[in-house]
């Protein structure tokens, strides 16, 4: 189940989700590095409403980092804890 | 000799110790306090024999280094006496200074910068904050009217920024996958369009002299190296000087060098000032950069390894200050002091930042948590000879810039 997934504006068809298991978030799967990784990030194919998600690397790819308002609504709501906003907003590892 | 330690209360999200003020970034990212940081520390009660190590602690660390070479430091009579100040002062700690804070704080006010932030620092009377929408800068120190920082805040680049760091009129930015980013700074007159330094994966930087060495956690690290100031690629002094003072900081990128070739493996690594570092099985490979020489053997000069002791878990954040080396940890963060004494400091913290290239606040450690902020100064590296010392960057009055 995917919580909090945040369309960051209509234009760019990107949203981004966390995924709870058990009230817990969890892990979405590995990246190549070996990195365990947590953040879903969607994308919309163009000119259907189909959305198409992979666990983001914010470590790797700067474009999986999600957007200010994201990390500053999931931190607000207690969803991740500041350290880990911070960790993610800067590219540093983060383990749940 | 026990480092110092002093606590504010609060929920605070990053802090800038700038020119005698302390900036505070509050959690949600909606305000930053700016606080009195000289009044609030005389504030500070303890008796006169103590009032030294005070000030030299928390808001004068330059006064104890600037007076290193002279006769007084090779008394051991001074060096005990010193000591013993320091050690007295620690008993004391941590120095509660909640009591003050309202007397000292001089604005609370809107925050101007995107948030959450990924890096701040200050150059020159300007604050530059580095986000998810690029590096946005403005005009800080203003405390007799308006606002500390002011409320209009410009943008020098655009894109994701995971860290910055400004010296000799440049701003390298840390742009993750799309590289390492240089701009000019207006400063120097010779502001330039932003240019990619590297398309290498670049996480963090952080200035070595007059070069940048950028770090990464998902790629080799490297060194982008600039001539030196004044001169040419060649090493000769620069002909076409118009302006003496200009010209003479003027700084051009050559090229690129891997830390693989620095240390002949890969392997994580850092770098500051006259220190590049390597994680290599526990232990941080240190290497002395001299960029002055052209020799690359002279160049880069291997100094020894230092043990890690026990890892707190995976490695997400590393820094250099005089002081020694900070690796933060999922589990905490590890201080291995110039004098070779390891201090480990668990929990997860909200963030953390030193000042390596300030005047007065070089000794300082700053470690945010939930519900405080906890500043630690270290002062073990007064008396710790700065040619010889492994850990930590060397003390050079040259290179406080700002």
């Amino acid at each position: 189940m995917f919580v909090r997934a945040y369309q960051t504006a209509r234009a760019d068809s990107t949203a981004w989700g966390l995924h709870l298991a058990s009230r817990m978030l969890g892990y979405l799967g590995e990246g190549a590095s070996g990195r365990r990784l947590f953040v879903g990030k969607f994308l919309a194919s163009y000119g259907f409403p189909i959305w198409h998600g992979y666990p983001a690397d914010h470590v790797a790819h700067s474009q999986d980092i999600p957007p200010d308002p994201v990390l500053q609504a999931w931190s607000q709501s207690g969803l991740i804890t500041a350290s880990k906003m911070r960790k993610l907003a800067r590219g540093r590892p983060c383990n749940l | 000799m026990q480092p110092l330690k002093l606590t504010i209360p609060g929920s605070f999200y990053d802090s800038l110790l700038y020119k005698g003020h302390l900036y505070l970034w509050d959690v949600s990212g909606k305000q930053i306090t700016t606080i009195d940081w000289d009044r609030l520390v005389e504030s500070i009660r303890v008796p006169e024999a103590l009032r030294l190590p005070l000030a030299c602690g928390f808001r004068a660390s330059e006064r104890l280094y600037k007076s290193r070479d002279e006769l007084l430091y090779r008394d051991k009579d001074f060096r005990r006496l010193l000591t013993s100040k320091f050690a007295r002062l620690a008993e004391r700690s941590p120095l509660d200074v909640s009591a003050w804070i309202p007397g000292c704080t001089l604005k609370v006010q809107p925050n101007p910068f995107a948030f959450p932030h990924s890096d701040v620092i200050a150059y020159y009377d300007v604050v530059y904050v580095s986000s998810g929408v690029g590096v946005q800068y403005s005009s800080c120190h203003h405390i007799r009217k308006g606002n500390p920082i002011r409320t209009n805040p410009q943008m020098i680049w655009a894109g994701r920024a995971t860290g910055i760091a400004a010296s000799y009129g440049h701003m390298a930015i840390s742009a993750g996958s799309e590289g390492l980013i240089d701009v000019g700074l207006s400063r120097y007159d010779y502001r330039h369009e932003p240019s990619t330094l590297s398309t290498l994966h670049s996480t963090f930087a952080a200035w070595t002299y007059w070069s940048v060495f950028s770090g990464s956690f998902e790629s080799g690290a490297y060194l982008a190296e600039f001539t030196q100031p004044g001169k040419t690629r060649d090493g000769s002094p620069r002909l076409d000087r118009q302006d003496q003072t200009q010209k003479d900081l003027r700084i051009d990128f050559m090229d690129t060098v891997s830390s693989d070739q620095i240390f002949g493996s890969r392997s994580f690594a850092w770098g500051r000032h006259d220190k590049l570092c390597q994680i290599q099985d526990g232990h941080a490979a240190v290497v002395r950069h001299v960029p002055w020489k052209r020799e690359f053997n002279s160049r880069f000069v291997p100094l020894g390894r230092i043990a890690l002791g026990e890892s707190l878990g995976d490695l997400v954040s590393v820094d250099s200050a005089l002081f020694g080396f900070i690796l933060e940890y999922d589990q905490g963060l590890k201080v291995v002091q110039s004098d070779g004494q390891l201090v480990t400091i668990p929990g997860e913290p909200v963030n953390w930042r030193v000042f390596p290239m300030s005047v007065s606040y070089e000794n300082q450690l700053h470690i945010l948590y939930d519900d405080r902020l906890e500043i630690w100064s270290f002062n073990n590296d007064y008396l710790v000879d700065q040619e010889s010392k492994i850990a930590g960057v060397k003390y050079s009055p040259r290179s406080r810039i700002h």
